[in-house]
């Protein structure tokens, strides 16, 4: 839980800094952040229910 | 944001943005999109033939809590997986101007390739179309050959209408020479 938790937070980090930099377009990106912290979070949130229900 | 660095000069115009051909991200997607359903897959499969699991002496209910979890960390890691090939396909970029090309290349995270390239000293401009695929789709590779010596050749597969960028860029070549010629003054940077 430690190491998945630990990557995806490296991982947004480096998605977030990639396309506040790089994109060329403000409404893709903020579309992109927005459908990655949807699509993941609520399965960060999981991991951590179920682990701490176990 | 990428304009605020490249730092476009003064009445400089940008003629094209090109990204790789949509069917290059979505075959590459699709790979992503079999792998978050692979878990799915396997699951209906024990459902489906509960015998195998009886055989073992296993139980689906009692383990549902870890194969839950199990499933949350495989489609987080498949996720991300999605996530960096549409960050790389989209920060891959080619931006024609009426004053030259940068060619922006996202090899990976924190590998990145920006080349830039005047039209003036661009010598040759070929692409090339090989396959039943990239002909069907039409997308294909563009290579553009400088006079500079500090300037290396550019080569760029999967872009979308090579044909066409091949002309925009033929065009903006000569209209560049053509306002050099008659103004030679302008400055070449």
């Amino acid at each position: 839980m430690y190491l998945t938790t630990g990557a995806y937070v490296i991982f947004s980090a480096i998605l977030y800094y990639h396309w506040n930099t790089y994109s060329t377009d403000e409404r893709v990106s903020r579309l992109t952040l927005i459908t990655f912290f949807v699509s993941t979070f609520p399965l960060v949130l999981i991991m951590g229910l179920i682990l701490l229900t176990i | 944001m990428l304009f605020e660095k490249i730092q476009l000069e003064p009445d400089e115009k940008v003629l094209k943005m090109v990204r790789k051909h949509w069917f290059v991200i979505m075959a590459e997607l699709f790979g992503t999109f079999v792998m978050l359903l692979i878990p799915f897959f396997i699951l209906t499969g024990l459902l489906i033939s509960p015998d195998t699991l009886a055989a073992f002496d296993i139980s689906l209910s009692k383990y549902t809590a870890v194969i839950v979890f199990v499933m949350a960390g495989w489609l987080i890691f498949t996720l991300m997986a999605g996530f960096t090939i549409w960050t790389h396909y989209y920060l891959d970029l080619w931006i024609i101007t009426d004053r030259r090309i940068i060619l922006i290349d996202q090899i990976r995270f924190f590998n990145r390739n920006v080349s830039i390239f005047r039209l003036e000293r661009l010598q040759d401009i070929e692409f090339s179309i090989k396959g039943l695929i990239p002909t069907f789709f039409n997308f294909g590779t563009l290579n553009a050959q400088t006079a500079s010596h500090f300037e290396s050749n550019f080569r760029s597969t999967g872009l979308p209408d090579p044909r066409e960028l091949q002309a925009i860029i033929q065009k903006a070549t000569d209209a560049r020479l053509h306002t050099l010629h008659i103004n030679p003054a302008t400055p070449q940077h």
